[in-house]
Formats: C-alpha cells, structure tokens, sequence
C-alpha cells in the first residue's frame, strides 16, 4: 500500500455521499497502542459547525491525488458527532512539530511530517519524519525541491522514525500511561539515554528522570556531562534527587553536588539520609581535582588478625555496596594502613592463614590532596586497578578506582575542564 | 538575629543563582545601535527626550517578564512555542525575518567595534577580525556558565557611562524639571528620534534570547519570582545607562550646538567639553557594548532556528555534533563582520536598516507572544492579568503606529 502524508491528509475537503461539500478535514485522532496505531476519528471543520469529530467509519475513500476531496458514506445530514476518549491522541495537535525521541538511533527528532498506510480501508500511523524532506512536504515544496535535487544530481534523503521505536517527549502525551510510554527509553542503556536527554532542555529532562526508576536515574545522571548532570539534577523535586544521589556512588553525587549552587548544594545534602549525606559531605570537602575529590568511600577493609576465611565470609556479608573487592586493605584498630592483598590471592590462600601472613605490607597509597596527573602515574606504573588513599597520620580514608581517573584524562574532558579552571 | 541573617542570605543565594539571563539580555540591548541612538538624541535635543525613558522602561519590563515567565512555566523556548502552536510556515517565515534582522544587528554591532577603535587608533582592518575572532572562539570553546559569567562581568562596564555623565556636570534641576514637565515637539525629526529609541531599546531578538537563557538555566516554577526579580532589574538598568548617555551627551553637545551622526562622533566630540576620560571612557564603553552583543546575537539566532527546526543545539557541543547551529553562527559573525572591512561600507544605512527590520518584526512577536501567554491550555494559572494584557497590547500598537510612521518617514 502506497504511503499517505498527514500534510497532505490536512486541510483537505471533504465530500458526503450526495456529492456535497462536508467541511474540511483538520486533525485524526488515533489510538496510540501498537506498532501501527489506527486512526480511529477525524476532527472536521465546517460546514456549519466550527469543529466537529467524526467516527473513522464515515469514510468511504481517500483518494491518493491530493487535490481529490476525502469522500465519506453518509450525507452530511445523517452524520452524527462523537467525542475523543481520553487515551486517543490527535496527530496534529499532539505530534506534528512536536519533539520525539528515536530510541533506535538514539536521537531526538522535530516532527515534520507523519507516514500513514490504509490497510483493509484503515489508516494507520507508520511513523514520524523529520528531516529535509518532511520539512519541503510540510511547507508544501516537495515536488518542486524534487526536481531542483534531480537536476543537481542530488538526492533528497528521508528521515522516517517508525512508530515503533518512537517516544514522545511531550509530558500531556504520556499523561495516561507515562509509565508505559516511556518504556521504550528505559530499556536504552544509560549511556544512550544520558545522550538523549543531552539534546533535551533542562524541563524535558526532568519529566523524563521523574518518570524512570531510582536505580535508571542514577546512573543515567552518571552517566551525562557534567554540565548536564548539574542542570538535571538542580530541576528535580528535591526529594527525588536526594534519593536518586543517594543510589549513586558518593563519589559521584560529590561530584555533581560540587557543580551546584551552593544554597541548592546544601538543600539536597539535608534532604538525603544522614548516613549517605555525611560520606558525601566528607567526600566534597577535597578539591575536585585530587585524590581525595575523585576516592569513593565504599572499600573493604579488615584487620590484620582476620583469618582467610572468615575474611571471605565478610566480603559475602557486607562488601556488597563496595566499589571494587580485587583489591582489599588490612588496617589496625586506628584505620591505619598495613597492607594489601587481592582476590586472586584471598581465594588461593589456606582458609586458616591469617590476613597479616597473606598481605604485602608495602603498599603504594597517595595522600588525599595528591593532584590528579600524580595518580595516575602511580596507577599506570604499578599497573593497579584501584589506589588506597590516606590521610596524615596514614589512616585509610578511601579508595580511587582505575575508572575514576580514566574519565578525567581523556583528552577531550581535559580541554573542558582547562576552560572551566581558567575562568 | 543569626537565623534572620541565614535566611537572608539563603534568598541573596536563591537570587544569585537564578540571576543572569535579564541583566545580560537588558545589557546586550544597550549595544551599539542604542549608544548612537541616545547619544544623538542628547546631543540633538538635550534633555528633551528623557520623559520617554520611564514609560519605555515599563513596557520593557513587561515585556521581559512575560518572555521569562514564558520560559519559567513551560521550559520551552519561544521558537520552540511558536513552532508547537502555529506551525512550520509561519515559524520559517519568523526565522528567516530574525535572521535577516540580526545579520543586519550583527553587522551594526562589528561597525561599533570598528568605530571604538578607531578613536584609539587601531585600524578597522585588524579590530574587526580580531573581535570576530574571538566571538567565534568564545563560543565554540567555552561552557555556556562560564560564558555567562563573562558576559555578567562586561555588564559591569556600563558603569563608565554614568562616570562619564558625571564628568560632563549636568545641571540635575534642570534634568528633573524636563523629566517630569518634558517640552514636546512634534517637529519631525523629534518624533524619528523618538521611535528609533523605543525601536532600540524594545528588540525582538531578545525575546528569543530570553526565554532560551531562562529555559537553559533550568529555573523551576518556584524560583519565578527570583526570576522576575531578574528581569526587572535588567529593564530598570538598561533605562539608566540609556539615561546616563543621553545625560552626558546633552550636558556637553547640544549646549554648543554639535551636531553628531554616530557614537563615535559622541566619544570624539565629548573630549573639548568634558575632558579626554570621558571621551575614552564614553568609546571604551561603545567597544564593550558591541563585542557582548556581537557575541550574543549570532547566538540567540542560531539558538531560536535549531530549537524551532528541531536541530542539534548548544554551546555545550563540538561543531560536528551540531552542524546546523554552528554554521548559522559562524555565518551570521561573517555576514556581519565582512561588510565592516569594506572601504566604503555603507555603517549608517546599515544600522537604518537593522532598526527598520527589528521595527517590523517586533509587533509581530509582541502579538505571538500574547496569544501565547493568554492561553491557559499553555500557561495555565499564569496567563497575564489584565494589566500586563493592557501594557503589552498598548506597546503593539504603538510599535506598528511608530513602525508605519518610521517606513513613512524613510519613504517620503
């Protein structure tokens, strides 16, 4: 079945079964469930009422030539109006120039035109294009800017996102089944939707993170430009962003709870739990760019008399929020520092052996306010995946993993940043 | 007491982080076009023309708070609205008139820079590249926050336009007298004065630009009066550098009788009467001016086409990510740069022309603005009261009587 344009189904006259004028076709309405939702109404205007909503049965036949007038099967005196039910939407109103997300490109795209096909005498949405060519349809150019491309030798590309991978931005569009609707973003990794929503403004991505769940939230956050992290969080319900930070990594909340305002910092700080407040506040107290800015405060640490065994038992137990378990410490009664040992080793070991038998008492820590160039020299030297951090007296306060520094050393990151200390 | 001064302060820092996009939009307004403006209004009728400023100032204010709340209520730009409620065609035929007029701002704003050199002696032919130059590299570089920042601090020059009002010595009396109990005229080149300084002042680029700072900045509903607050003072203050410069002119020009046709003739001609600062100050400031608005115009244009088209925006992005916004910026800074190095580049009727095209456009988005602001089915319980409907209607239709009166005039 050839395609039909909603550009070109608008605005068309329609005829009644007598031959007579019926008005003028404004809008359809459709039932937006499926991979092709049917159009269920039209939305008419004229000729003696302002505008009246017609049952899609009335048709009797589009005809494909856009100057032909829509014919319906009744006399117009015959018809009887209807009324929308809430969960049909109307693509004019609702989708065209509207914006949509394509969740299989991941991109975010402005609605110039909609794709229908009739299917055994239906209508059925297709999809939303946007793109060039949408545009010249819309604008009612497309013929003409046909026959421009082809004697250029060029070719008009189209930009058609079928309906199926389709998410609708607009918040009144999802207000029936929002949690349904938005399914199709939440299943993206989060990486692809922090993408997404990078080509969102502030309000949209708001609407959006209130909707996905705590843990999706969290890491979509993490996974954004710092910029947009700042900006997403600061436009949540305070509520909801205390305790999408408290799913994060401490470190990680840190970080964007630094990027805010200071009275817009502190409100979320009293927001959140105490516990998960406080290893935050301890985190935010180190410059951004040091060990002490980039550690998390979730390690796994055991004192030295600890036997292999038992010493497993507790990773089982209790190790489960923390950031990485290659790598675990062994400190004394002050949290002193006193060696390393790794998985490999703790696994391989005699389940009797006590942890100071196993441990390498020299260990390689940075110092909390060691710059971040420095450590990761000392993690790509000793080729470690995570560095203990200490304090002065050499008290363990914190871990730094291979991942934390890797983010910021990159280039490209590096450059920004260098902008952003500059001013 | 302690908790008074807690709670103080947490406002102070409430204002503080929502404050921004009104005082730089307010600040960008008083560019190059606006110094020429008021400075050969001072220096032609003295003091004659200051009773305007008060009312401008209110429909100004008006103005930029229905463009903020706009902003604050939907989370939408203003290209972005017009798109979703009255659709393409006429969203293009918007875009392409703003664009059209901002080239030609833009164009005007790289004359200024031109213009301020040259008092200090660098030739045009090494100022205007450079100041293109750097625009383009501000924002291809930077981070929208820290390019805000910058633009905050370059509000502050401003300043020198009321040192440089002082060092002229006005007679304050006779300044108050002529506010409240103005000497009208309806001689003709009174009126044209009149409507290029309400033309320069009230600019539709700035709607744009303001409602997309606001929605960029993220100000939530709760913060609206803080944002408010913000576009009340820009208005306020672009009043008083208006004022200021109109001040410093006709306290030392229009007494001696100095006929000036450019701001640059205002720097040069303010040495013999208030002294060489002033006349360094006065084109310091007119350097300024045209480099800060020069860097934004290019850039709320290229905001306003992408978000109304649906493409890639931000100053966030590299250019590959986004194609479309960075090629309507760099092309907006080299239409209007280039003209600037031609040797006989017609400035004046540039600027005639940039004011015609922003006195065309403005009812236009008054009118969009209105229907968008009135609808509750977008606003909600923040449609206009019946007040802000009366000063924004009153301002249409004063822009189109003074616009047909402003193509009249240029015609007869």
């Amino acid at each position: 079945m050839p395609s039909v344009f909603f550009t070109q189904l608008r605005h068309r006259s329609l005829v009644d079964a007598e031959g007579k004028p019926a008005g003028r076709l404004e809008d359809l309405a459709v039932l937006p469930l499926g991979m092709k939702p049917p159009v269920t109404k039209l939305i008419v205007s004229g000729p003696e009422r302002e505008e009246w909503i017609l049952p899609w049965d009335v048709v009797a036949e589009v005809p494909a030539e856009v100057e032909q007038p829509i014919r319906l099967r009744a006399a117009v005196a015959g018809l009887s109006p209807v009324a929308l039910r809430p969960d049909e939407m109307r693509l004019g109103k609702n989708v065209l120039d509207k914006k949509v997300v394509d969740t299989a490109r991941k991109k975010v795209v402005r609605v110039n035109d909609i794709e229908l096909t009739e299917e055994g005498g239906r209508l059925q949405v297709v999809g939303v294009e946007g793109g060039a060519r949408g545009l010249l349809r819309n604008l009612k150019f497309e013929r003409l800017a046909e026959r421009v491309a082809q004697l250029l030798g060029l070719e008009l590309p189209r930009e058609v996102v079928s309906w199926e991978v389709l998410e609708p931005i607009e918040p009144e569009l999802t207000r029936v089944k929002r949690q349904a609707v938005y399914g199709k973003l939440a299943k993206l990794h989060p990486a692809d939707i922090a993408d997404i929503m990078e080509e969102l403004n502030p309000s949209e991505r708001a609407t959006i993170l209130a909707v996905l769940d705590e843990e999706t939230a969290a890491e979509t956050i993490t996974e954004a430009e710092p910029e947009v992290q700042a900006s997403m969080v600061q436009m949540m319900e305070p509520e909801k962003a205390a305790d999408i930070l408290e799913e994060m990594e401490p470190d990680e909340a840190a970080d964007i709870l630094s990027d805010l305002p200071e009275a817009k910092a502190e409100e979320l700080l009293e927001t959140m739990q105490p516990a998960e407040a406080q290893e935050v506040e301890e985190l935010l107290e180190h410059e951004e760019d040091t060990a002490g800015g980039l550690m998390t405060t979730e390690h796994v640490a055991f004192p030295p008399s600890l036997t292999v065994a038992e010493a497993i038992q507790r990773i089982r137990d209790e190790a489960k929020d923390a950031e990485t378990i290659y790598y675990m410490y062994v400190t004394d009664p002050q949290e002193r520092l006193l060696g390393v040992f790794s998985l490999r080793e703790l696994i391989l070991a005699d389940p009797g052996q006590r942890l100071e038998q196993l441990m390498h008492p020299d260990v390689v820590s940075v110092r909390a306010e060691t710059g971040l160039r420095e450590v990761a020299e000392q993690l790509t030297k000793y080729n470690l995946l995570a560095l203990p951090v200490v304090g002065g007296g050499g008290e363990l306060v914190g871990i730094l993993t291979v991942d934390d520094v890797l983010n910021l050393i990159l280039p490209m990151i590096w450059k920004k940043r260098a902008v952003k200390k500059f001013i | 007491m302690p908790r008074r001064w807690k709670r103080v302060r947490r406002r102070a820092l409430l204002f503080l982080a929502v404050m921004g996009p009104g005082i730089i939009t307010a600040s960008v307004d008083q560019d190059a076009g606006g110094i020429t403006t008021y400075s050969v209004a001072g220096a032609e009728y003295g003091y004659g023309l200051l009773w305007s400023l008060p009312l401008i100032v209110v429909a100004l204010a008006v103005i930029q708070e229905m463009g903020t709340r706009m902003g604050v209520v939907t989370g939408r730009g203003l290209a972005d609205m017009i798109r979703e409620r009255f659709g393409l065609r006429l969203t293009l035929l918007c875009m392409a008139v703003l664009v059209l007029a901002n080239i030609a701002n833009t164009a005007s704003e790289f004359a200024g820079v031109a213009a301020s050199l040259e008092i200090f002696g660098v030739s045009r032919l090494w100022s205007v590249p450079l100041a293109a130059f750097l625009v383009f590299g501000l924002v291809v570089q930077g981070t929208y926050r820290a390019i805000e920042r910058i633009f905050l601090v370059a509000s502050a020059v401003y300043v020198v336009y009321a040192v440089s009002a002082l060092l002229a010595q006005p007679s304050w009396p006779v300044i108050l007298q002529q506010m409240l109990r103005p000497t009208l005229s309806l001689h003709g080149g009174y009126v044209t004065t009149l409507i290029t300084i309400v033309g320069t002042t009230i600019a539709p680029w700035m709607q744009f630009y303001l409602q997309s700072s606001i929605v960029d900045k993220g100000v939530r509903l709760r913060d609206l009066r803080w944002a408010r607050l913000d576009a009340y003072l820009g208005s306020f203050a672009a009043g008083l550098i208006a004022f200021f410069i109109i001040v410093a002119c006709g306290a030392t020009l229009h007494p001696h009788g100095v006929r000036i046709e450019s701001a640059k003739d205002a720097a040069l001609a303010l040495q013999p009467f208030a002294g060489r600062h002033a006349s360094a100050l006065f084109a310091f400031g007119l350097l300024n001016a045209s480099v800060f608005s020069a860097a934004i115009l290019p850039l709320s244009t290229a905001y306003a086409v992408c978000e109304a088209l649906g493409w890639q925006t931000g100053v966030d992005r590299r250019p590959h990510e986004a194609p479309g916004f960075f090629s309507i910026y760099t092309l907006m800074i080299l239409v209007g740069a280039v003209p600037i190095l031609l040797p006989r580049a017609p400035l004046v009727a540039i600027m005639f022309w940039s004011q015609t095209l922003n006195g065309l456009l403005l009812p236009f988005v008054l009118l969009v603005m209105l229907k968008l602001i009135n609808d509750p089915e977008i606003m909600g319980r923040y449609v206009n009261s019946v007040a802000f409907n009366l000063v924004a209607w009153g301002t249409a239709a004063i822009m189109v009587a003074l616009s047909v009166l402003l193509v009249l005039t240029s015609l007869v």
